[in-house]
């Protein structure tokens, strides 16, 4: 590699951040294998004291030291990476693509976060010592050591998030650097994290079982417990909303519903079951307490983006009365709960994307969105009742189970894969006027498509303007005479990247307003001249300029390939958990029933 | 331009604190894994082996 051009581009200063993110690592490493080492020698009492210490305190008191300590490791790593993710994305949004994955302040935390939930993993599987197993599903390591399952799990969940690192930086190097959430390699970072929490809750099942019931818990510390766990869970499964929450999806809108749904009926179904009487709308309110701090450090404290939240407490308050009629019938409360948050949660939703949403939903997909939702709530739904079933030790025999699981599974595919399918509207072009431009912004822009149906009803006509330092996301407002305009200033000069974006049904694509040049991407500058006539292109290629040219479709395919294997065999591997320590028997303190849960929410 | 190295790129080496001490970790937990499956099915093959010499013996005890 010869000398950088840039300035920017990889001088000492990233020697030196190498130097320390090497130097710990290697601390991390000796950390956790000589701590495991010297823990199972009998070398150390440290992590014994320290396992023990969690069994007497809040929440977690009662349940065996190996169950304690890495759940609440997990739950604060959880939350370092996922304030890091939405640094991250608030950073790129505004920022644009860093120089390396050590370059850019956030990815720390992600780092920190997805390592602790790696490392908390590892310690579940090396704290239990002796002959004792770890509950009777334990996994065999050596004739004398014991893994729970649950730590097996939440280590592979981490191990999948960190090899999202290598990946994504192989991903970079071959299709150039992809300026989106939703790349691959970025999907199984945080999908990883996601979904760490089902294995924290097979973990807390087996304590339970290695107890045998006498946890000494009370029921109130239990619903906190759990609450908090399910909370997390929704905020795991609702981190693929990201670029909606911003504003700035380059995907069709109609992915928006479905993920909301699945996360929704998938989440506060286990919520409501597993947790107790108004479980869901804690789960809720835990979600917005994290996610909604997390988006008030990142915007208002760190001066970064401010992330919208859906409006989850329409779907908690569906799944809350529909488990007073339903709740004993496990199966069908789940595929119901689903229906009703593909339904009368679509609606609640919709409302609300109008006053919260950068992007409100619209007409244009007011019917596809319905059926996404549908398809999205109800394969969340069933994978959530199979998810109680396999913590109450209920699971239906093996071939139902499965069978169910793969329905829901293709529930989602079905959902992701139409809701995939664009098109790029052929030969429309934008006229494009120009008010007076002051400190490089031009007042205001007059845009008139043709043909005009190109925008008859869209879902969404903006004027997009990111990584000039902040975001701007401007929906045209029509001015009567078939023209569009804009409502505030437009940046056209310095960083920005300024662009003209319309979706509407399957149609999706940009027009180019103003793109500064970018000599590392041999890309020339795209000046916003005082008026021009412009085609609609593939939205990718303003958005992602960083993407490579020419690069064998197929790869890209047997990338997404290697990617969405990776992906089934975490999700095959957590159901497989779940499975195997549902046939240990029915929970042993299965008691929140709906008589004494009123008394358990008055404790906790 | 091959002198010039492009800024939405980096070095290898960059991203090895990232995920190397997962990956060692998980290296170490995979050898102690398959080395107790090999003394496992080890001692079981001896243990078949000693109990067939225990019938071979009876036998000729019994021959």
């Amino acid at each position: 590699m010869a000398a950088p051009v840039e300035p920017k581009a990889a001088g000492g200063a990233a020697l030196d951040q190498i130097a320390i993110a090497t130097g710990g690592a290697a601390v991390l490493t000796a950390a956790l294998l000589l701590g495991g080492w010297a823990h199972r020698t009998g070398r150390t009492q440290v992590l014994a004291t320290a396992a023990a210490s969690f069994e007497r305190a809040k929440p977690t008191r009662g349940l065996p030291g190996w169950v304690g300590l890495p759940t609440y490791a997990a739950m604060v790593s959880l939350i370092t990476a996922l304030l890091g993710m939405y640094w991250d994305i608030s950073l790129h949004i505004s920022q644009g693509r860093d120089e390396g994955p050590l370059a850019n302040i956030a990815h720390y935390p992600i780092l920190i976060g997805l390592f602790g939930i790696f490392a908390s993993g590892v310690l579940a599987m090396v704290l239990p010592l002796g002959r004792e197993k770890p509950g009777p599903a334990a996994i065999r390591i050596t004739e004398d050591w014991y893994a729970p399952v649950g730590g097996v799990l939440l280590a592979g969940a981490g191990f999948y998030a960190l090899l999202g690192f290598p990946l994504d930086d192989a991903w970079h190097r071959v299709f150039g650097q992809d300026v989106t959430l939703w790349g691959p390699t970025h999907l199984m970072l945080i999908g990883g994290a996601g979904l760490s929490l089902v294995a924290l809750a097979v973990l807390d099942r087996e304590g339970r079982l290695a107890r045998q019931g006498s946890t000494g818990q009370t029921s109130g510390r239990q619903y906190l417990y759990r609450g908090m766990m399910m909370g997390g869970f929704l905020i795991g499964l609702s981190v693929f909303q990201a670029e909606w929450d911003f504003g700035v999806p380059q995907f069709r809108m109609v992915h928006q519903p479905y993920l909301i749904a699945a996360a929704a009926a998938c989440a506060l179904v286990v919520a409501r079951l597993w947790v107790g009487r108004y479980g869901a709308l804690f789960a809720v309110g835990f979600y917005l307490l994290v996610r909604g701090g997390v988006a008030v450090v990142v915007g208002p404290a760190l001066g970064e983006l401010f992330a919208t939240v859906p409006f989850y407490l329409g779907e908690a308050v569906i799944i809350e009365l529909l488990a007073v009629v339903l709740a004993r019938r496990v199966l069908a409360f789940g595929v119901v709960a689903g229906v009703l948050v593909g339904t009368v949660g679509y609606a609640v939703q919709y409302a609300w994307s109008q006053v919260a949403f950068p992007l409100p939903w619209t007409p244009d997909m007011l019917a596809e969105g319905l059926l996404s939702a549908l398809l999205g709530g109800v394969a969340g739904g069933l994978a959530g009742a199979l998810t109680v079933l396999g913590l109450w030790g209920r699971l239906p025999r093996p071939a139902v189970s499965r069978s169910l699981l793969a329905t829901s599974l293709v529930l989602v595919a079905i959902a992701v894969g139409n809701a995939l399918v664009y098109t790029v509207p052929q030969g429309a072009n934008a006229q494009v006027t120009l008010g007076p431009v002051r400190d490089g912004a031009a007042e205001s822009l007059t845009v008139r498509m043709d043909p005009m149906s190109t925008v008859d009803q869209p879902t969404w006509f903006t004027v997009t303007a990111w990584q000039g330092g902040d975001l701007h996301v401007d929906r045209l407002v029509p001015t009567g005479d078939g023209s569009w305009r804009t409502t505030e200033p437009v940046p056209v000069s310095g960083d920005w990247k300024t662009l003209l974006r319309v979706h509407e049904g399957r149609a999706m694509g940009g027009v180019e307003i103003y793109l500064p040049a970018d000599p590392a991407l041999d890309a020339s500058l795209v000046p916003a001249d005082p008026s021009f006539t412009r085609p609609v292109i593939p939205e990718h290629e303003i958005l992602q300029r960083e993407l490579k040219p020419g690069v064998p479709v197929w790869l890209f395919t047997v990338g997404s390939i290697v990617v969405l294997g990776l992906t089934l065999a975490l999700v095959l591997s957590l159901a497989w958990g779940v499975g195997r320590t549902a046939r240990c028997g029915p929970d042993p303190v299965r008691g929140l029933e709906d008589e004494d849960a009123d008394r358990q929410v008055a404790q906790a | 331009m091959s002198s010039v190295v492009i800024l939405a790129d980096h070095s290898i080496i960059d991203t090895a604190p990232f995920f190397l001490p997962a990956f060692l970790v998980v290296a170490v937990l995979v050898a102690v894994v398959v080395r107790d499956r090999r003394r496992q099915r080890r001692e079981e093959a001896e243990d078949a082996a000693d109990a067939a010499d225990a019938r071979d013996d009876e036998g000729d005890r019994a021959a």
